[in-house]
């Protein structure tokens, strides 16, 4: 490589380290020494940090025999076998001669370390620094920036800004020219692209080539920044490696992926840039909005920023695991977005290179684990929903109204309160009624009490019978009750809670619940032992049904799913249960009956038995039963099924509709479709998650205990049908809304069970169901069933008494029932003004701040209770400014302080990043010992303290993005022409030192842009919710769960499909395919740098993309409306899309092939109109085949590298 | 290359390097262009540099240039079965656990391991053994016993290497498949196919070097995401490309309708032409590989077409895949379409078959998961081998943990579930490098703690790596000023697997 070695030899002495190495080795083995001073930080920390200082650096456990090389002090102390280094004496350095020993057994770095060896020329660097003097200067990085002297220049003519002198010097000293000015054109279209996304069009073009003013350019500049609609592009532009940064998606990301709201996030990051927010403050407000004083709502909304991380939602996932995985995120995105910092290296040991501890990392982490959030959400049916702590973003117009609503809704709500229970009417009426219906409960006598798995079952004084000793998982219990009662129909089962039960509640499991799955009666004749039948039971209630499974009362009377349960696990379920039953016929015989009761208890939950319980019995007259009302059984639901348009789904029998059962293992096919139960209460509005055509269907059991007609009241979006025991009762196709009591159908019901199904069809959009039993005249409708029921089991557990007495008010007093209504419609209209309130997910702390302590291996389990920590930020970085509050407030304090050595740094070397493709330090996102050495040191300095302070141009303050980004694009070095220069590449092959501006293609989202602007299709608008484009079907569906609501796309129509692709909803699962393919990330974690890759999948997306066919046929049509002939409309064309004039053949190039393509289509019109039918946009009356001509000629150009290329 | 003698011929170094390095986008930039960029160098010296890359890609050379070792696999099929199939139901056979039906796991066995919360709160935990009988295969040792579930996979015994001693860290799906896949828990780093992609590189110019397939299963489904086949931070070239099924198997590759192949062609010479006078005035290297990748995307529009196209595959082996194998998207498919691009070279194919997550109703949804599943894996094994391509094929058969010995939920005699359980699972592997017809590790009579052998998932990336002729320590990228690996700070290769 000797050769090599020659032709940069000039080029190494000034800056080898920028241009000799990279980051797979240097490949300047065997090189002869150049001369030159050594800085420590550029040449020999690396190779330390590289080789050594993972067993002789600062993380203590992996030290090994004591030496530590990252400091002066220890790695020139007295050591037992002499010094690893001696100032000035390579000689007398153990380092040295161990670096260069033939001896496997001596030789540094051990060969079996994994670690390079050193070559000769690093070998020769470490001697000569020793020679030196072996200074340990600290970490550029870590040191706060000072403004450094303007070097000297010749060609001072050349320079614009001081950025051009520290851009020259460079230059200079390798005796190169700066670059020739880039061409107008060209200029133009690079600035465009960089401040805006979009490219100039051609009268921007021309009115600035017209432009002899020599401000020319500076004035453009100064119009993308601050006119409109520019400076809305150039928010939309900034904002886009910001959500790569701060992760901002529009779904959770884990399992479910769910769909979540905080848009209004984003739109306060476009505000931000667009209004030019300064960077103190812009950083400020999204690590501590919630925290200032009196926070706005903007600001709020700005502390969104730390909640855009995945958030989990799996069942069986831990909820303290996720609370430490989201602060662990916050604190690996904060560093790495403000700082430049691979903190997330110090979770679970020391920093490798960087002066980071795992206590310093704690400390950041104890800024961010306190959050008012849980560790894991649970899914809801709402796409659309923001996950807790969220706050509402009503826009300016709704607040008022919002704030009406929601008083007269506590007003309606405290007179509705203040119509007191007229206890004394409700106990006369109950007096009545048990009169009229013939009630008088028994409670007979009980005779037996056994237990088949060996518990103790004792009759007690108040008729019950209690449980003790043994406590099998599965037990039968059975009862025998003696009665002279005659013509029963009620049978009462009460269960009571027992202070030696858990909880002393009502069952005997650990947690006070119980499971019971059979409930049967026989009734024997005292007189005629031969007489006896069993009671069969046809309808049920029971004062409480748990919600979270198949646990329905109703399940008791066909010994269907898993039981009665009734919730008494938790805190809420305290006191008494109470269910009745009511017989097919009437029962008891005369002389006197045995009962035989038997509770089966053969759940999955094991000793899930009632631990006291009592039953009776009453009698029934006919006119009451008929109007006891219907009992409903949980609904059940299935689907989306999926059809090409409404008609289809709406049509189609998918095999739910037939079902006279249902039957909860069946499976329907298409991809496993089984009945899920859903707890859908009556008389509301619920969302089903059926998408763009496609058919959903609920169902339920229904117990009728005699023949009757029922109204039914429903609401579908968008058809409906209504099923009766497989049956079509109902049919109606049209496209409706979800709402409350759209349409009527009447049940012709027969006594006993029946299934009822209605199926949902939705042509688009939410689809959702409403139904309600219109209540028959006198019926016991609601909870007014109680009635049935003996006083004190009425008063028992789960509110029922309160609940009864509503129902009766609700029935009796009309004064009551106005103002229940009332209540309800202000309820319906305070959510449909909230529905139009955009919800945001923001940071809010707890009362009290969880402590933190050091996790050893950074485990969330972990946590080294003997270690805690306090909130502080890392030592080597400076420290908190003085009087910074313990909070996030703190933390943002110092971020923006003039001792934080980093944050400016960082910051505007990312925009010379956007500008240049490459930072001055290329790894914009370490700055760490490890980082890539800058290639202008001074330079980034420079800036890194005009960004901070401001004030070196009249009138610019400090953390001014604008006028930072001005300077910059304004600058000669940033005007330099981007060909490519052979005595330049010869010797910097990356073009770090700038000799020429360097190419890069654009984003993702500035091809996919440019290519909707240049066809006229854009739609610009800045924010609002996120929107669904064109993509390839069934890729959503592909990877989600079944449950999932995001697991179906809906793509959008009209406007949706030309926004701006940072509106393209972000689904983390599954990102726009498109967008993916040119490289944008996953957003599941920080990104702070994109790759850049060259593909052929990326040429398949430009050529057949739906929304690239469609924007060539758009800019087809856009030409062909155009005066003038051939070649004045492919130079209109060709100077959209790639900004400058056809020169020498290109325009005879592109009319020869307009030509084929015109008489190619002329023969096959039929393949013209084909092309020509992509694309929702509308198409105009040009002839086909010219038309599809030009549009291959705008596929040609729209794919060109120049076009997705800023030149 | 003799570090300490330097070539005498600026162009011989060059083409040295060539071999050495990958040249794709500025991925070239950064790895070879060190000292001098092959680009500049290339433009000085008027050479074409695509020559070069096209020549690395042909010769399929990746980052590594060349394996570390002897390569004993050249190509990697990986099935993953997402929810994590049971092993007590398929391949790890416990006849005495019926004796012990509906007794409480024994707290000696248990040793107060972490469950998770889907049954964490369980009053009890009744052991469960399996309904399913088991017959002993004959393989190359003392044979394997295999569940009745899987009667095809019975009859590839001797190619299989079992191990039933896997474990992992992850209790939940979604770190654990990630983990399986990426060698941790945490999301953002590249997976097993973006690794070998980068290292080996392509074999195949017309083909991506890294596909992936996803299938559909009976039973309970759990979610998988685009981070599982995301590169991370290698270039995004080695991400894993989503075949299809119907019409378009790679996305956007079908020409709208109305377009003849050669109106492609007549669009792609002007824009070609156009590209050629971009790099005349740019001289920037990229623009030639654009052109490259332009005539790339060309011949893939005929090339996947091709290879998923079933037509000419004769109807034995049709026969052989099953009765769904002609429907698209159907694990049956997926199997023989992995053969065919092995066949054609592609590096990495990865199969994701879903719905093996069995908490309850274990017996009737595990079976509809076999009956759909067994036939075709075991014939892509035969086919395979009888093409003499088992030789140098890593097939790889796993899910992301196992399942519990005690039921979840109600346990009757027909009857169960079973949760998740990262503490011993069964996978298999077969072909090249790999011992066939062997078991690997043992469990406890409960199947539910590893007795022998315990293999960690870091040391079968390693094993597999080796066979690939890599060496796990020396596949290193580096990303934020670390040198990260497949194999994180872990891994050993396990010789007992290799043949």
């Amino acid at each position: 490589m000797a050769w090599v070695v020659v032709a940069a030899g000039p080029m190494l002495a000034f800056c080898p380290s920028v241009l000799g190495r990279d980051e797979t080795g240097p490949l300047v083995d065997g090189a002869p020494p150049v001369e030159k001073q050594i800085f420590f930080g550029r040449d020999i920390r690396p190779i330390l940090s590289d080789r050594c200082f993972i067993c002789h650096g600062a993380d203590e456990k992996r030290r090994t025999s004591g030496l530590r090389l990252d400091s002066f002090e220890s790695a020139t102390e007295a050591r037992e076998d002499g010094f690893a280094i001696v100032p000035g004496n390579p000689g007398g350095s153990l380092l040295w001669s161990r670096i260069r020993s033939s001896d496997a057994d001596e030789v540094m770095p051990p060969p079996d370390s994994n670690k390079r060896a050193l070559n000769d020329e690093e070998r020769e660097l470490i001697r000569r620094w020793i020679e030196q003097g072996a200074s340990f200067e600290p970490h550029w990085a870590f040191v706060p920036p000072q403004e450094p002297p303007l070097p000297e220049v010749k060609k001072l003519a050349w320079c614009r800004s001081a950025i051009d002198r520290f851009i020259l010097a460079p230059l200079e000293a390798v005796n190169l020219a700066a670059g020739d000015p880039a061409d107008r054109e060209t200029l133009l279209r690079r600035v465009f692209l960089d401040l805006t996304g979009l490219p100039p069009t051609p009268q921007e073009i021309d009115a600035f080539l017209t432009d002899s003013r020599p401000d020319a350019y500076e004035r453009w500049v100064g119009r993308l920044l601050e006119e409109e609609p520019y400076q809305s592009r150039f928010a939309e532009r900034m904002a886009l490696p910001w959500l790569d940064q701060a992760r901002y998606a529009d779904t959770n990301g884990i399992h479910m992926d769910a769909g979540r709201q905080i848009w209004p996030w984003r739109d306060w990051v476009l505000r931000a840039f667009r209004d030019n927010k300064p960077f103190d403050v812009f950083t400020t407000e999204q690590i501590a909005g919630d925290l200032l004083e009196s926070p706005t709502l903007d600001q709020k909304v700005a502390s969104g920023f730390n909640r855009n991380l995945m958030s989990c939602d799996e069942g069986g996932a831990i909820n303290e695991e996720w609370l430490f995985e989201y602060a662990v995120d916050r604190v690996n995105t904060t560093s790495a977005v403000f700082l430049g910092l691979t903190m997330n290296c110090c979770q679970c040991h020391d920093h490798k290179y960087d002066p980071l501890t795992m206590r310093e990392f704690y400390s950041m982490f104890a800024y961010f684990n306190s959050i008012d959030e849980p560790g894991l959400y649970s899914q809801s049916p709402d796409p659309y929903r923001a996950m807790e702590p969220y706050i509402e973003v009503p826009a300016p117009e709704v607040e008022p109204k919002l704030k009406v609503v929601t008083a007269d809704l506590q007003a309606a709500e405290a007179e509705r309160d203040s119509i007191g229970a007229a206890a004394d009417e409700i106990q006369s009426w109950l007096g009545e009624r048990h009169r009229e219906w013939g009630i008088r409960w028994d409670r007979g006598k009980v005779i037996a009490a056994t237990s088949s798995g060996g518990a103790s079952l004792a009759p007690q004084e108040d008729g019950s019978v209690l449980l003790s000793g043994q406590n099998p998982p599965l037990d039968d219990h059975s009862i025998t009750l003696r009665t002279d009662a005659v013509g029963s129909r009620l049978v009462l089962l009460e269960a009571l809670p027992d202070p030696s039960h858990a909880g002393g509640r009502v069952g005997r499991s650990s947690n006070g619940n119980a499971v019971l799955t059979h409930f049967e009666v026989e009734a024997a004749s005292v007189r005629n032992r031969k007489q006896h039948r069993p009671v069969r039971f046809v309808w049920a209630f029971a004062d409480f049904n748990q919600e979270n499974g198949e646990f329905h009362v109703l399940n008791l009377l066909d010994g269907r799913g898993e039981g009665w349960a009734v919730r008494a696990y938790d805190d809420a379920g305290n006191g008494g249960r109470t269910a009745v039953f009511l017989a097919e016929e009437p029962f008891g015989f005369e002389g006197g009956t045995e009962l035989r009761i038997t509770l089966r208890y053969q759940s999955r939950y094991a000793q899930h038995v009632f631990g006291r319980v009592r039953l009776s019995t009453a009698a029934l007259s006919e006119s009451a039963v008929d109007v006891l009302p219907l009992a409903l059984g949980d609904w059940h639901e299935l689907g989306p099924f999926a059809a090409n348009d409404h008609d289809q789904a709406f049509a189609t029998i998918f095999g739910p509709e037939q079902d006279i059962r249902i039957d909860v293992g069946r499976d329907f096919g298409h991809g496993g479709l089984r009945w899920v139960r859903k707890f859908y209460p009556d008389a509301e509005v619920h969302r089903t998650q059926n998408a763009q055509n496609s058919a959903y269907y609920v169902a339920r059991h229904v117990h009728v205990p005699t023949a009757r007609k029922v109204d039914l009241s429903i609401g579908s979006d968008d058809g409906m049908k209504v099923f009766l025991d497989g049956q079509e009762v109902y049919s109606n196709p049209e496209f409706l809304g979800d709402l409350a009591d759209q349409k009527k159908t009447a049940l012709d019901l027969t006594a006993g069970m029946h299934t009822l199904c209605l199926k949902v069809s939705n042509s688009g959009g939410p689809g959702g169901f409403y139904h309600r039993v219109v209540a028959r005249p006198g019926e016991l409708y609601g909870d007014l069933v109680a009635a049935l029921l003996p006083q004190d089991s009425r008063d028992g557990g789960m509110r029922l008494k309160e609940r009864f007495a509503q129902s009766w008010k609700l029935a009796f007093s009309p004064g009551y029932l106005r103002a229940v209504e009332r209540v309800k419609d202000l309820k319906t209209a305070l959510a449909e003004l909230r529905s139009r309130v955009p919800l945001t997910m923001v940071m809010k702390e707890l009362q009290e701040p969880r402590p933190a302590y050091i996790h050893i291996r950074g485990a969330y389990n972990r946590a080294d209770t003997t270690r805690k920590v306090e909130r502080d930020v890392p030592r080597s970085l400076g420290g908190l400014p003085a009087g910074a509050p313990p909070d996030r407030r703190g933390l943002a304090q110092w971020l923006v302080s003039d001792q934080n050595p980093l944050v400016a740094r960082v910051i505007v070397n990312r925009f010379w990043e956007m500008l240049f493709g490459t930072g001055i330090v290329k790894t914009s996102e370490d700055f760490g010992f490890q980082s890539d050495w800058p290639s202008h040191r001074e330079l980034l300095d420079w800036l890194a303290v005009a960004f901070r302070d401001g004030g070196y141009r009249d009138g610019v303050g400090p953390w001014n993005v604008k006028a930072m980004l001005r300077e910059i694009v304004t600058s000669s070095t940033y005007r330099q022409s981007s060909r490519r220069r052979a005595e330049a590449a010869m010797i910097d092959p990356q073009n770090r030192l700038l000799a020429y501006f360097p190419r890069k293609r654009l984003p993702a989202e500035s091809i996919r842009d440019q290519a909707l602007y240049v066809s006229g299709l854009l739609v610009e608008k800045l924010g609002g919710p996120s929107v669904k484009p064109y993509q390839p079907e069934g890729l959503w569906e592909a990877v989600a769960m079944r449950e999932s609501n995001t697991r179906l796309y809906q793509r959008g129509d009209g406007e949706a499909l030309w926004r701006r692709s940072l509106y393209t909803y972000w689904k983390r699962a599954c990102p726009p395919p498109s967008m993916q393919t040119f490289d944008a990330p996953t957003r599941e974690t920080c990104i702070v740098r994109r790759m850049t890759t060259n593909t052929p999948l990326q040429v398949l997306t430009l050529w057949n993309d739906v929304q690239f066919v469609e924007a060539a046929r758009v800019l087809a049509q856009r030409t062909l409306g155009e005066a003038g002939e051939d070649g004045a409309r492919a130079t209109t064309m060709f100077r959209r899309v790639t900004g400058r004039r056809p020169q020498g053949e290109e325009l005879h190039l592109l009319l020869g092939v307009l030509g084929d393509f015109r008489d190619r289509f002329k023969e096959a019109p039929q393949d013209a109109t084909r092309l020509l039918s992509q694309g929702d946009a509308d198409r105009d009356d040009s002839d086909p085949a010219e038309l599809a001509a030009w549009t291959m000629v705008a596929q040609a150009l729209l794919s060109l590298d120049e076009t997705i290329v800023k030149g | 290359m003799n570090q300490n003698a330097p070539p005498q011929d600026p162009l011989e170094t060059y083409f040295l390097n060539l071999t050495r390095r990958q040249f794709f986008g500025t991925a070239a930039a950064s790895l070879g262009a060190g000292l001098l960029g092959p680009a500049a160098l290339a433009s000085a010296l008027n050479i074409d540099l695509d020559a070069g890359r096209r020549d690395a890609a042909a010769r399929g050379l990746g980052s590594l240039g060349a394996p570390h070792t002897r390569a004993r696999a050249r190509r990697v099929i990986y099935i993953h079965l997402v929810g994590a199939p049971s092993q007590l139901d398929l391949f790890d056979y416990k006849p005495d656990l019926g004796k012990h039906f509906n007794q409480d796991l024994p707290d000696s066995i248990r040793m107060g391991q972490r469950l998770s919360t889907m049954t964490s709160g369980q009053s009890r935990f009744p052991v469960a053994p399996s309904i399913f009988k088991f017959t002993r295969c004959e393989n190359n040792e003392d044979g394997a016993w295999i569940s009745e579930l899987l009667p095809y996979t019975q009859k590839i015994a001797k190619e299989m290497c079992i191990i039933r001693s896997m474990q992992t860290e992850a209790i939940n799906h979604e770190p654990g498949i990630t983990f399986f896949q990426t060698g941790t828990q945490q999301s953002g780093r590249p997976s097993f196919g973006s690794w070998v992609s980068y290292g080996l590189g392509s074999a195949n110019a017309d083909l991506p070097s890294f596909v992936v397939l996803l299938s559909e299963g009976f039973g309970n489904t759990q979610a998988i995401s685009a981070r599982l086949w995301s590169s991370g931070f290698v270039p995004s070239e080695h991400q894993g490309c989503q075949f299809r099924s119907g019409e378009s198997p790679v996305l956007f590759l079908r020409d709208p309708e109305g377009l003849r192949r050669e109106d492609r062609r007549r669009m792609l010479d002007l824009a070609q032409q156009l590209n050629e006078r971009e790099f005349a005035r740019s001289l920037d290297p990229e623009v030639k590989t654009r052109i490259a990748q332009a005539e790339m995307a060309y011949r893939m529009q005929v090339s996947v077409p091709e290879l998923t196209d079933l037509r000419n595959e004769d109807a034995r082996t049709l026969q052989m895949y099953g009765p769904k194998v002609l429907e698209p998207g159907s694990f049956a498919n997926h199997c023989l379409l992995a053969r065919r691009l092995a066949e054609r070279g592609v590096r990495f194919i990865q199969l994701y078959n879903r719905g093996w997550d069995q908490h309850g109703n274990l017996p009737s949804e595990l079976k509809m998961q076999c009956d759909a599943a067994d036939q075709p894996w075991t014939a892509l094994v035969l086919d395979l081998k009888r093409r003499g391509m088992l030789d140098d094929t890593l097939v790889i058969w796993a899910g992301e943990f196992g399942r519990t010995a005690y039921s979840q939920g109600d346990l009757t005699d027909k009857n169960y579930g079973r949760d998740h359980h990262p503490r011993c699972f069964t996978i298999w592997l077969a072909g090249g490098g790999i011992k066939p017809g062997i078991s690997y590790g043992k469990t406890d009579d409960y199947s539910y703690n590893i007795v022998e052998n315990p293999v960690e998932v870091h040391d079968l990336h390693a094993t597999l790596l080796h066979v690939l002729g890599i060496e796990h320590e020396k596949l290193i990228y580096r990303y934020q000023g670390r040198d990260y690996r497949l194999t994180d700070v872990f891994g050993e290769v396990l010789s007992p697997l290799l043949s």
